[in-house]
C-alpha cells in the first residue's frame, strides 16, 4: 500500500485512508477507515471502544493508526485518495468489520493479559492515548473550548497512564515517593537544560534580526551609492549651471521618493507597467525635460492596455504643450481610472489662448491630441481663452475593452 | 492680526527655510524638533496654526496631534512625504490639511490663513489620496453616510485633484467659496469619522488605534 493509484491510474482497492478531521470525535482514525471500508463510522468507534474494554487493544491500535495515517499523509502530501467500497452492499462491509473485530476481539482475550499483563499494558495504551490527544490538537484553533478540552484531557490521561504504571507495578504506597523523585529528577534536567535551550533560541533569533539588518544595510548602501552620490558628485560639477541643478536635484529627489516609499520598486523591469507608473514617470520625463514641475495625480490602477497607451501619449502631448508654451509655473495632471472610463486632465494655469487665433503649429498639436484620442475610441476636449490658463480633457471609454 | 504659528519639524534647514518663506507675514512663536519637544511648545505657546512634518523622530505627526487634545490650534500637515496612509493618517488624526513642501510662499500663507479660519486646505495630491481610499469598494457599514461621499463633494474633490483653486471652482460650479469651503470641511470630517478598512487598517499598522 505504498501509492494509492495502481499503474493505469485507478484508485488501488486498498490505500491508506486520510485521517477525517471534518468528522473526528478524537484523531479522526475510525472516521477515516469507515470511509475507506465504507460503513458507518459508528461501527468503526463501536470496534474500538470493545477493543478497549477487552484489554486496552483498543487503544495501542487507535494511536499506532494515526502515526501511520498522519505520516503517510505526510511522506505523500499530494496523493488522491479515493476510496474503493470493499464490498458491494452495505450490509457485507458491516458483517466484514464485525467478523475482523470478534477476530481481534479473541487475539486479545487469549494473548494480551498473559503475555505484556494488564500491569503495563493498560497504563502505557493510556498515557500513549493520552500524547495522541494532546499532541493532534497541536495546529488547531486554540480558541476553540473543545481543542482546549481536548489537550487538557490528553494531558490528564498521560498524568493517569503514569501514575498508574507506577501504582500498579509497585506498590500503591510507593507512589508519593516516586511521584516525588521523578519530579525532582524532572526539574534538574529543566534546571540544567532551560537556561541552556533560551539562550540557543534567543541567539538564533538575534542571528536573524542581525542579518536582516545587514542585508537591509547593504541594499540601502549601493542604491544610496548608485543615485544619491552620483546626483551629488553631478551636482558639485554642475554648481555653476543654476538650471541643471535644480533638475539634478529634483530627479533626484523623486527617485529616492519612490524607491522609499516603494511606489514603483520593481515595475519598470516589468513589461507590463501599470497606469499610475505610467502617468507618473510621464510627468516626471516632461519636468525634467522642460524644467517646468508637474504635479501628477493619479486614482486607481490597473495594467495598462494598447488603447490606455494612446491616451497616455496624447496626454503627453498635451504635457509638452502646456509646459512649452502656457508659460505657467505650474502643471496639474490627474488621472482617474474607474471601471467604466480613463480620464486625463493636463491643467495650467498660463497665458491660454484662443481657439480661434491659434498659431498653426499649436493647432496642429491639439488636433495631434484629438486624432490620437479618436483613434483609441476616446475623445478629446480643450478649454482655453486668454489669460485663463487651458485644461486638456482626455475621455477614453473602458467598457468596450471586450472589443478586439 | 497676524497669525501666531509653531514649526514642527526635525531638520533645522527645513524650518528655516519655511520660516523665510513665511518672512514677517505671520508670528513664529515657537520651533520644535520632535514629538516630545512638540507638545510642550505647543502647550506653552497656544499657537494658532502647527505646522507639523509628517515624519517625526519619537512618533510621527499624529502622537503630537493626539498628544495636545486641548489645545485651540489648528494643523496642517507639511511633508515630503509621498504615502498615501501616512498623509491619510495625519488627516485622520486631526490635521486639516496637507500640503507638500514644494508649495510655493503664497500658497503656502494662503494656506495658514485658511486652516487658521478654521476650513480645510487640500492639495492636488491630498484630494487625490481621498478619493482613492474612498474609491474602495465599502464595507457594509453601521453608517453609510459616512462611508461614502456625496457626488458634490467628489465634483469638488475631482476639481482640487485637478489643481484649480477653490476660488475656480466656485465660479466652475456656480456655487459661493464658502459652500466648496464646507464640501471640503465635510470630506474631512467623513475621512476622519469613517471606519472604512483601508483606513483602519493603516492606522491599526501603524499601533494608532
Amino acid at each position: 500500500m505504498e501509492t494509492s493509484l495502481t499503474e493505469d491510474g485507478a484508485p488501488a482497492y486498498w490505500q491508506v485512508p486520510r485521517l477525517r478531521a471534518d468528522q473526528r470525535w478524537l484523531g479522526g482514525v475510525a472516521a477515516a477507515l469507515a470511509s475507506e471500508i465504507g460503513v458507518g463510522a459508528l461501527w468503526i468507534r463501536l470496534v474500538f471502544v470493545l477493543l478497549t474494554l477487552s484489554g486496552g487493544a483498543g487503544l495501542v491500535v487507535y494511536a499506532s493508526a494515526w502515526l501511520w495515517f498522519t505520516y503517510y499523509a505526510r511522506r505523500h502530501p499530494s496523493a488522491r485518495y479515493v476510496p474503493v467500497p470493499k464490498a458491494e452492499n452495505p450490509a457485507r462491509r458491516a458483517l466484514g468489520v464485525v467478523f475482523v473485530a470478534l477476530g481481534l476481539l479473541w487475539l486479545s482475550r487469549h494473548f494480551l493479559p498473559s503475555g505484556v499483563g494488564g500491569a503495563a499494558l493498560w497504563p502505557v495504551s493510556v498515557a500513549s492515548f493520552g500524547m495522541l490527544l494532546a499532541w493532534s490538537s497541536g495546529k488547531v484553533d486554540w480558541s476553540a473550548p473543545y481543542e482546549l478540552m481536548r489537550a487538557a484531557g490528553g494531558l490528564l490521561l498521560v498524568a493517569a497512564g503514569v501514575i498508574g504504571f507506577i501504582a500498579l507495578n509497585f506498590s500503591l504506597s510507593v507512589a508519593p515517593q516516586a511521584l516525588l523523585i521523578a519530579t525532582a529528577v524532572l526539574s534538574t534536567v529543566v534546571l540544567i537544560v532551560a537556561p541552556w535551550l533560551w539562550r540557543a533560541a534567543s541567539q538564533v533569533r538575534e542571528e536573524r534580526i542581525e542579518r536582516t539588518r545587514a542585508d537591509e544595510r547593504a541594499e540601502l548602501a549601493a542604491h544610496l551609492h548608485d543615485s544619491v552620490l552620483q546626483t551629488l558628485s553631478l551636482i558639485q560639477r554642475n554648481a555653476d549651471d543654476k538650471q541643471a541643478t535644480v533638475n539634478l536635484a529634483r530627479r533626484q529627489e523623486r527617485e529616492l521618493r519612490e524607491w522609499l516609499y516603494g511606489r514603483s520598486r520593481g515595475a519598470s523591469a516589468q513589461t507590463e507597467r501599470s497606469f499610475r507608473d505610467a502617468l507618473l514617470q510621464l510627468g516626471a520625463e516632461v519636468e525634467e525635460l522642460h524644467a517646468v514641475p508637474v504635479e501628477v495625480v493619479v486614482v486607481g490602477d490597473t495594467q495598462l492596455d494598447e488603447r490606455m497607451q494612446s491616451a497616455l501619449a496624447a496626454a503627453r502631448e498635451a504635457l509638452v504643450n502646456a509646459a512649452r508654451h502656457s508659460g505657467a509655473p505650474r502643471v496639474d495632471v490627474y488621472g482617474e481610472l474607474s471601471a467604466e472610463r480613463l480620464e486625463i486632465f493636463v491643467r495650467d494655469t498660463g497665458q491660454g489662448f484662443d481657439r480661434s487665433q491659434v498659431p498653426d503649429d499649436r493647432r496642429g498639436l491639439s488636433d495631434s491630441v484629438l486624432g490620437r484620442m479618436e483613434r483609441a475610441g476616446g475623445s478629446a476636449s480643450i478649454v482655453s481663452a486668454p489669460g485663463q490658463g487651458c485644461e486638456v480633457a482626455l475621455l477614453l471609454p473602458l467598457a468596450g475593452t471586450a472589443e478586439p | 492680526m497676524k497669525r501666531r504659528v509653531v514649526l514642527v519639524d526635525d531638520h533645522e534647514l527645513v524650518r528655516a527655510g519655511v520660516r523665510s518663506a513665511l518672512g514677517d507675514q505671520v508670528e513664529i512663536v515657537g520651533e520644535a524638533c520632535d514629538v516630545a519637544s512638540a507638545i510642550q511648545v505647543i502647550e506653552q505657546t497656544r499657537p494658532d496654526v502647527v505646522l507639523l512634518d509628517v515624519h517625526l523622530p519619537g512618533g510621527n505627526a499624529p502622537a503630537v496631534i493626539l498628544g495636545v487634545p486641548d489645545t485651540p490650534a489648528r494643523f496642517l500637515a507639511l511633508s515630503v512625504s509621498d504615502a498615501a496612509e501616512d498623509v491619510i493618517e495625519v488627516i485622520r488624526a486631526g490635521a486639516r490639511g496637507y500640503v507638500t513642501k514644494a508649495i510655493s510662499a503664497e500658497e503656502l500663507l494662503a494656506a495658514v490663513e485658511r486652516v487658521a479660519a478654521g476650513d480645510a486646505v487640500f492639495s492636488p495630491r491630498l484630494a487625490g489620496f481621498v478619493l482613492d481610499a474612498f474609491a474602495r469598494q465599502p464595507l457594509p457599514a453601521p453608517d453609510p453616510e459616512l462611508e461614502e461621499l456625496t457626488l458634490r463633494e467628489r465634483e469638488v474633490l475631482r476639481l482640487l485633484a485637478r489643481g484649480y483653486a477653490y476660488k475656480e471652482i466656485a465660479s466652475r460650479l456656480s456655487i459661493s467659496v464658502k459652500t466648496v469651503e464646507s464640501h471640503a470641511s465635510a470630506v474631512l470630517r467623513k475621512l476622519q469619522l469613517s471606519n472604512r478598512r483601508e483606513l483602519s487598517r493603516w492606522a491599526a499598522d501603524r499601533r494608532l488605534i
